[in-house]
């Protein structure tokens, strides 16, 4: 059995690491809560983007625009968001699994990566360093518009270059502070579900035909951009989670412990007891 | 009629009005009640909008707009009030354009740009406090 004194500074250590996992688990709530109002108010500028892209290419016809149309058939490109910390429980590693698992398909044999977040951008160098194409890591304060029309912007320049065939979207879907889930979606060519066919007829200016490319091109920003955004807030719900359970971990811990300390405390009050009843008893004799 | 400014960071405004005056990419446009069915693309500048008997103004840079039935919904980069605007930097803001543009090169690109940005400063240091 441990000693005394190594049983006192375990419950020690271990309280330590208790108080920062709870201080980071505070954290992450304030944090959380800050991402999901952000998700949130982002969300009507893409209901309204996609519904006028819907109605806009239903006036022009699809076939006058090439972000509608099938790719060049050239292997496909895929973008993987994932956080620039760690400390987060399976959140990097989910998504880094759904990026393989697509790797290793039909669909993306020979695919290009480009990845935004350090975890994995470290993973991604490490195992599949040569289809690597672009990386955007430690970004200060996280993911903003800028970074997401860059990363749209350069993607859909590859895709109208047709050296990318199509461009996919890995990253986390947030529910709710427990359940977040890693998700692929197809950017580029523009999903078939978001072209619901409206009766409007517009009068447009300048004309449809140039509306829609630059339309167009302001979807695939918004999608990129509400990526990120869900990819924040789970990343913040993750490591909430993680970290309460790390909390709960820890307390159960102390409490094993301390019962351990009690028991050898109560061990060596004992044996005091007995070897002073015994030196007693042999000076009575 | 109902207005709606949204920007891809968070809707802006969304009230009723009486009249409004937005800056098309080919040039400004008025919208009152029972207008036709629209779309539009926007330069930057400034919407002026009646609500309530009062003259608002917001800054605009670049977006689309779409009036359907009794709506005219906009989709903006960007938004801003100009109590919102820090008149002292959209200032220098513009100087940097300006002396940008003047010693820029020959790039029709970088030209377009900056003629952009400084649409944008313009429109925001004519209304900043």
């Amino acid at each position: 059995m441990p000693s005394l004194k190594h049983t006192r500074k375990r419950i020690a250590s271990v309280r330590n690491t208790q108080q920062i996992t709870k201080a980071m688990k505070m954290v992450s709530a304030a944090k959380l809560r800050r991402a999901q109002e952000a998700a949130e108010n982002a969300r009507p500028y893409g209901q309204r983007l996609e519904e006028l892209l819907a109605s806009v290419a239903a006036t022009v016809g699809e076939e006058s625009h090439p972000f509608l149309q099938p790719g060049s058939g050239a292997p496909a490109e895929v973008i993987v968001i994932t956080s620039d910390r760690g400390l987060c429980g399976g959140y990097n590693a989910n998504l880094i699994k759904k990026a393989e698992a697509f790797l290793r398909s039909d669909d993306g044999r020979d695919a290009t990566l480009v990845t935004c977040g350090r975890r994995g951008d470290d993973y991604f160098r490490k195992h599949r360093g040569s289809s690597l194409r672009e990386r955007h890591v430690n970004r200060v304060g996280g993911f903003d518009l800028a970074l997401a029309r860059e990363v749209a912007g350069t993607a859909a320049e590859r895709f109208l270059s047709g050296s990318a065939g199509a461009v996919y979207l890995v990253y986390s879907q947030f529910r709710s502070a427990i359940a977040q889930f890693p998700v692929l979606v197809r950017l580029l060519p523009v999903e078939a579900s978001t072209r619901a066919v409206t009766d409007v007829e517009y009068l447009c200016e300048p004309t449809a035909a140039t509306l829609l490319r630059s339309l167009s091109a302001r979807y695939i920003e918004t999608k990129v951009y509400q990526a990120m955004l869900e990819a924040t807030a789970s990343e913040h719900g993750a490591r909430m989670t993680a970290m309460d359970s790390a909390a709960r971990n820890a307390s159960d811990m102390i409490d094993r412990l301390t019962l351990q300390m009690n028991r050898a405390r109560q061990a060596s009050i004992t044996t005091e007891l007995m070897e002073i009843v015994g030196g007693a008893e042999a000076l009575k004799g | 009629m109902r207005l709606r400014i949204v920007t891809p960071v968070r809707p802006v405004v969304d009230t009723e009005v009486t009249e409004v005056v937005v800056p098309g990419s080919e040039g400004e446009f008025g919208v009152l009640p029972l207008h036709v069915t629209f779309l539009g693309g926007l330069a930057p500048g400034i919407l002026t909008y009646v609500d309530d008997g009062t003259r608002k103004r917001v800054v605009l840079d670049g977006g689309y707009a779409e009036v359907r039935g009794d709506n005219l919904t906009i989709l903006a980069d960007a938004a801003e009030f100009p109590e919102e605007i820090d008149g002292a930097r959209a200032r220098a803001e513009m100087s940097r354009v300006e002396e940008a543009l003047a010693d820029g090169g020959a790039d029709p690109a970088q030209t377009e740009r900056l003629l952009r940005e400084l649409a944008l400063a313009r429109a925001r240091v004519s209304v900043a406090p």
